[in-house]
């Protein structure tokens, strides 16, 4: 064991750094990527202690730490992980070196702040990912607002400041909803860690308004639809390493935000509601992709690709509700799809939100119209977007098809509907997928009036190492089940305690 | 054994990815590393082949890489070692094989040599994932990566706009059969909480009596699945209706056509249909089904190739047909003999794709038959190969299309099955019609050579990459069947792994004796009389043009067409999709969620404070009224209250 | 003795009056400063009634301090009216709406 906090290193370390290069007079592009570089590294390497350390077969939350303090109300500064936490964790750090690495290639004025604001970024997500004390996972979770806020309205695209304040407000108001839930739940519990809140009474009504008061405020984070559409405006805005970190990691705070305090707590309402739930997780899966498809914007349609994607996510914690009763294992089945198909679906869309700004870099476009026959000029580039959009269609052999496989496998538990309805994905987001590559990357072109060029190798290293990944979890995501099995069922049985 | 196939299973993987990273290197590295490591793995396959039956062993399976082991399932990579996958896996490593050595010919003059071969190699991979499989998910990814390296290979050249629609079409409709297919196998690892076939198979008759329900509809839980799987196979096999991606699959390179669209990848749901009939003999309902779909393709689209007139597409028509012979003889309990029309069609097919690929290439990438002719001259090797495989494939007695085909339309005949033996047997007339209108067409007539070309030195036909495998492929297609006809209809060849060997049995003894008999007794069969009157019309329509037909339009358009599917698929639906999914965005997207709730309020609130504002006059009259005047009526209220 | 309500009474007068001055005058700042100034003298006034009715030394005492804030007030009062004019050149009171919403 370790016998310093290495939880609150992880979350202060980068956001001391970022301050110090925010608040910095922009010291040069080059020392400002190499602070951020070596930065992202050491948490990098940090959280793969951490995981390394992880006793898997014990689930119980490890690595605490617990100082009082706001005595008088009660408020501890509660940090600790469980195997889900330990997974979002190292996706955090990991998806962050790789923004590091990317960021010599992008080009902005004042970098060191934009820099600055990542590394801000990434301790709170580092925060929200293991705080276990409401009050403190609310003001992470809130605070990641703002650095993101900032990142699109100083460097985002011509419509930021729309877009910002959408995205901002939007997130805001589901986070005002969720605060005033916690103090109500606070209120009942005498405490405000969140392990106490599982173990409240809740009557049907309280349960209902508290369980509506959750779904908006971490549907709007995931997002469900119909409350998504803050997110297409801000992918289009923001500058690619946002919308690379938007879509891998902040989307997963809302599905995380569920697991922990949707599943456990409102377990009697949530049973009586789930089939609604599924419905709009179903809406989310069939009727997003056609909306995906219909996209003329490179940027919007990988965004309505993240919203449906994350369809799977809630569709495999709203199964857990629908099959408590009757069928725990399919619904341990489903958590485990719905955590792995998170964890995968940040590498994939990480991955094509960088495809995209190396191809934004070169045509100044995002519109499909005006990118065509990219492989006939960068085709070690091609290739691997052709992996990443298969991968993004569920291909088996890459981390995309594991969760969906798992949350059909237990959605056909509660109902063959569900099961098919889920499995048209496949048609649905190969339709999309390969759409986009079709008309971006094949065709003919031959002026080459966008001025594409074979990708510099920072941005190689970026991909490749994403294809990896993506690859290793998709041929032998037992890694990642090793860390999730014992957190799920721990989070099942914790359920079945709220429900009894 | 186990090692040995586990070398075989991945050595075109090693090569895939040693081309991957030399893929700047010389071409012959190139060929080297692509032929060698398909060799290994043919000759593994033939040496496993002797091993097994030498040994007498029962079939083996084991494990080699865990896909996940956790407390609620147990998913692993494994191989599944019987005669079965023994002697698939030696028909597509050989098949492979040829067709690499024939294509260093062929791809000679592509820009993008070392990627073609990267794409094949990862084909034979994946392809023989699934022929080892040994549970049902690595069925599953075997198949999704073999569709995969048909993506990549039908859009080979990325700047083919015709290529680039195929393959995203084929795909797709890949993948509207993979639905079904990954919905069987998830019905199966929540039900039953494994997905190994040996495991699924000593449960199989509980699950007989399991029932699913479906949409409301309770389902015997076996056909259910069964039925599903078989939806896999219907799209990746090419049956009625999800055939017709594989026309406008001929975009890709012939020797792929060859390979995946011939041979290998279209009968691996013939092969899975196969390995899984211990399953599918305990169910009814989906045998008939099966029995259906493959007569109604067979006979259907073997006419739509009457009106085609490109040399790759009659042939892949050609091939629907044949896989409809398979998947009939599948439906009705014979899976030992649509093994053996896989087995022999796999060769034929080839060859004549790699003829084929030898006319066009001779031709200058002509494919147009109206616009080619008079090559007997000058490409005797092809014009022998390619006729020895239209005699196969129309079943002239000897060759080895005739024993696969004929047994089992005899078969079929034999067991009562009227309207299936039907329409197999009316799709002998088309198949010989349309084999020798290619014949006739190609190998006779005036020659379209430039003068400069019109040259009979044998030495100019083609290279000896191209020659040398059609000399190969004759061989098997002639004779093959006549050398393991008898072992595979008493069971000897088989095994145990298929089932309803019975059947097989009953009609060898009882109908056909023996390989000579049956030969003898073909030329005193309807069949033949079919296929005589075939050759004797063709060769006066089509040589000689001693007669016009007039089919009346409505046939003739319908046929071009093929019944509509063309127009669907690239027309129609691509446009509703279009208008459906810009409406849906538009109309509730745009327009009820954004405008309608989020910006709507957004500017509810600038109104009202717009509104609100007006009170903010700026004078400052105003603001002492209501100073005083409040002031008033604090007093007042505080007068009252007390 | 005079009776205390008169006093108030005409301290009520005054107040009032001052009330209007400050309404019914469109024109001048200067005006409003008297009204304003007016409004003083009858606080003040009602101060020292108070005072001397209940025995109180506090109320007239505090005139004092009014007194000295009044004076104050006003000088500022006059200053700001003076620079206002030095850069609006008017003191309309309908001419300073420039803290509108």
């Amino acid at each position: 064991m370790f016998d310093y906090p290495i939880l609150s290193i992880l979350i202060w370390l980068p956001i001391l750094v970022g301050l110090i290069l925010v608040s910095s007079n922009d010291i040069g592009k080059s020392l400002s990527t190499t602070i951020t570089l070596l930065t992202t590294l050491i948490i990098l390497f940090i959280s793969i202690k951490l995981f390394q350390s992880y006793d898997y077969s014990e689930g119980n939350l490890q690595f605490v730490e617990r100082f009082v303090w706001i005595s008088g109300l009660n408020i501890f500064y509660y940090l600790a992980v469980d195997g889900i936490s330990v997974s979002l964790v190292l996706l955090t750090s990991f998806i962050n070196f790789l923004i590091a690495i990317y960021a010599s290639s992008e080009d902005y004025d004042n970098k060191s702040s934009y820099l600055g604001y990542f590394l801000i970024l990434e301790g709170l997500l580092m925060g929200t990912f293991s705080a276990f004390d409401s009050i403190l996972f609310y003001i992470f979770f809130e605070s990641l607002l703002i650095p993101l806020f900032l990142i699109i309205g100083i460097w985002g695209g011509e419509n930021r400041k729309y877009a910002t304040i959408k995205f901002f407000l939007y997130t805001f108001f589901g986070s005002v909803l969720m605060l005033i839930s916690i103090i109500y739940l606070a209120n009942l519990a005498d405490s405000f860690a969140i392990e106490d809140f599982y173990y409240l009474t809740l009557s049907f009504e309280e349960e209902v308004l508290l369980l509506l008061a959750f779904l908006i405020g971490f549907g709007i984070k995931i997002p469900m639809w119909p409350v998504h559409t803050w997110l297409p405006d801000a992918h289009v805005e923001a500058p690619t390493s946002g919308s690379v970190i938007l879509a891998s990691v902040l989307l997963k705070v809302g599905g995380y935000g569920m697991i922990r305090f949707l599943l456990p707590i409102t377990t009697e309402a949530g049973i009586y509601l789930s089939d609604y739930m599924i419905y709009l997780s179903l809406i989310a899966i069939i009727y997003i992709s056609f909306v995906a498809f219909a996209q003329e914007d490179m940027k919007k349609l990988i965004a309505y690709s993240s919203v449906a994607h994350m369809g799977f996510v809630t569709m495999g914690i709203f199964l857990v509700f629908n099959l408590m009763g009757n069928n725990p294992t399919a619904a341990a089945i489903g958590l485990e799809g719905a955590m792995v198909q998170m964890i995968s679906h940040g590498l994939i869309s990480a991955a094509l939100f960088f495809c995209i700004g190396i191809m934004y870099k070169h045509s100044h476009s995002r519109l499909i119209k005006d990118n065509f026959g990219v492989a006939q000029f960068m085709p070690i580039f091609s290739f691997m977007m052709v992996f990443f959009l298969m991968a993004n269609s569920g291909l088996p052999g890459t981390s995309g098809f594991v969760g969906e496989f798992l949350v059909i496998t237990s959605s056909l538990g509660s109902s063959f509907l569900f099961g098919f309805l889920a499995a048209l994905s496949l048609i649905l987001s190969a339709s999309y997928s390969l759409k986009l590559g079709k008309n971006v990357l094949f065709g003919d072109n031959q002026k080459n009036s966008q001025g594409y060029l074979e990708c510099k190798s920072n941005e190689k290293i970026v991909l490749g190492t994403l294809v990896i990944f993506v690859l290793y979890l998709g041929i032998s995501p037992d890694l990642l089940f090793n860390l999730l099995d014992k957190s799920v069922s721990d989070i099942i049985s914790s359920i079945s305690l709220g429900k009894a | 054994m186990i090692a040995l196939t586990l070398i075989l299973l991945l050595s075109p993987l090693i090569g895939t990815l040693l081309l991957l990273f030399f893929q700047n290197s010389s071409k012959n590295l190139t060929i080297l590393i692509s032929n060698i490591s398909i060799l290994v793995a043919f000759l593994l396959s033939l040496f496993l082949l002797y091993l097994f039956y030498s040994s007498n062993s029962s079939s083996i399976s084991a494990n080699f890489l865990t896909f996940a082991d956790t407390k609620l399932f147990s998913l692993h990579f494994g191989i599944y070692i019987d005669s079965l996958s023994l002697i698939m896996s030696s028909v597509v490593t050989s098949v492979s094989l040829l067709v690499h050595y024939y294509s260093i010919s062929y791809m000679k003059h592509d820009k993008s040599f070392n990627r073609f071969f990267v794409y094949t190699n990862f084909f034979t991979f994946s392809m023989l994932l699934i022929v080892f499989a040994n549970n049902f998910l690595q069925l599953f990814i075997g198949w999704e990566l073999v569709g995969l390296s048909s993506y990549l290979l039908i859009g080979f050249w990325i700047k083919k706009e015709s290529a680039i629609k195929a393959n995203y079409k084929a795909f797709l409709v890949n993948r509207v059969g993979d639905i079904g297919l990954l919905l069987g196998l998830c019905l199966i690892l929540l039900s039953y909480n494994t997905t190994d076939y040996n495991q699924i198979f000593q449960i199989k008759n509980s699950i007989n009596l399991d029932s699913v329900s479906i949409f409301g509809f309770t389902f015997n839980a076996l056909s259910a699945i069964c039925l599903l799987l078989f939806i896999g196979a219907m799209a990746k096999s090419a049956q009625v209706p999800l055939q017709f991606w594989l026309p406008d699959s001929m975009e890709g390179p012939t020797p792929i056509s060859a390979l995946i669209h011939a041979a290998t990848m279209v009968t691996a749901g013939i092969y899975m249909v196969a390995r899984l009939s211990p399953l599918y003999e305990l169910t009814d309902g989906v045998l008939v089904f099966i029995l259906y779909v493959g007569s109604i393709t067979a006979f259907f689209l073997g006419l739509v190739a009457l009106v085609q007139n490109d040399i790759k597409r009659i042939i892949a028509y050609s091939t629907i047909s044949q896989l409809g012979y398979m998947t009939a003889a599948l439906g009705a309990s014979l899976y030992s003999l649509a093994m053996f029309h896989l087995i022999t069609h796999a060769f034929f097919k080839a060859l004549l794709f790699l003829c084929a690929g030898s006319i066009i290439i001779k031709c200058h990438h002509e494919q147009d038959i109206r616009k080619i002719g008079g090559l007997r001259k000058y490409m005797p090797i092809t014009y022998l190969a390619f006729m020895y495989a239209s005699l196969s494939l129309i079943g002239f007695p000897i060759t080895s299309g005739f024993y696969s085909k004929e047994s089992i339309i005899d078969a079929i005949g034999y067991f009562g099955h009227t309207i299936p033996y039907l329409m197999l047997l009316l799709s002998i007339f088309t198949t010989t019609l349309y084999t020798s209108k290619i014949f006739f067409k190609v190998f006779f007539g005036e020659s379209t050579l430039p003068k400069e070309e019109q040259n009979d030195n044998p030495k100019n036909e083609n290279d000896r990459q191209m020659l040398l495998p059609l000399f190969i492929l004759t061989a098997p297609s002639v004779f093959l069947g006549l050398f393991i006809y008898d072992p595979l209809m008493i069971g000897i060849l088989f095994q145990n792994s298929l089932a309803a060997n019975e059947l097989t049995i009953a009609f060898y003894n009882d109908y056909v004796i023996n390989s000579f008999k049956f030969f003898l007794h073909s030329f005193t069969s309807i069949n033949f009389l079919i296929l005589l009157i075939g050759l004797i019309f063709s060769y006066l329509y089509y040589y000689k043009k001693a007669f016009n037909i007039n089919v009346p339009q409505f046939i003739r358009s319908t046929l071009t067409k093929e019944y509509g599917f063309e127009s669907l698929s690239s027309y129609f639906i691509p446009k509703i999709q279009n208008i459906f999914t810009k409406y849906l965005w538009r109309k509730i997207d745009i327009s009820t969620i954004d405008n309608g709730l989020i910006n709507n309020t957004s500017s509810l609130f600038s109104n009202l404070s717009s509104k609100m504002k007006k009170l903010q006059t700026g004078f400052i009259y105003h603001y002492s009224l209501i100073i005083i005047s409040a002031l008033i009526f604090l007093l007042i209220l505080v007068r009252i209250t007390y | 003795m005079i009776p205390i309500s008169y006093y108030l009474i005409l301290s009520t007068i005054i107040f009032t009056l001052s009330i209007a001055g400050i309404f019914l005058n469109r024109k001048n700042i200067l005006v409003l400063l008297m009204s304003l100034e007016l409004m003083f003298l009858s606080v003040n006034f009602n101060l020292i009634t108070l005072g001397n009715y209940l025995g109180d030394l506090t109320g007239q005492v505090f005139v004092f301090f009014v007194l000295t804030v009044v004076a104050a007030e006003s000088a500022i009062g006059l200053a700001l009216l003076i620079v206002l004019f030095r850069n609006k050149k008017t003191i309309d009171v309908d001419d300073l709406s420039e803290l509108k919403g």
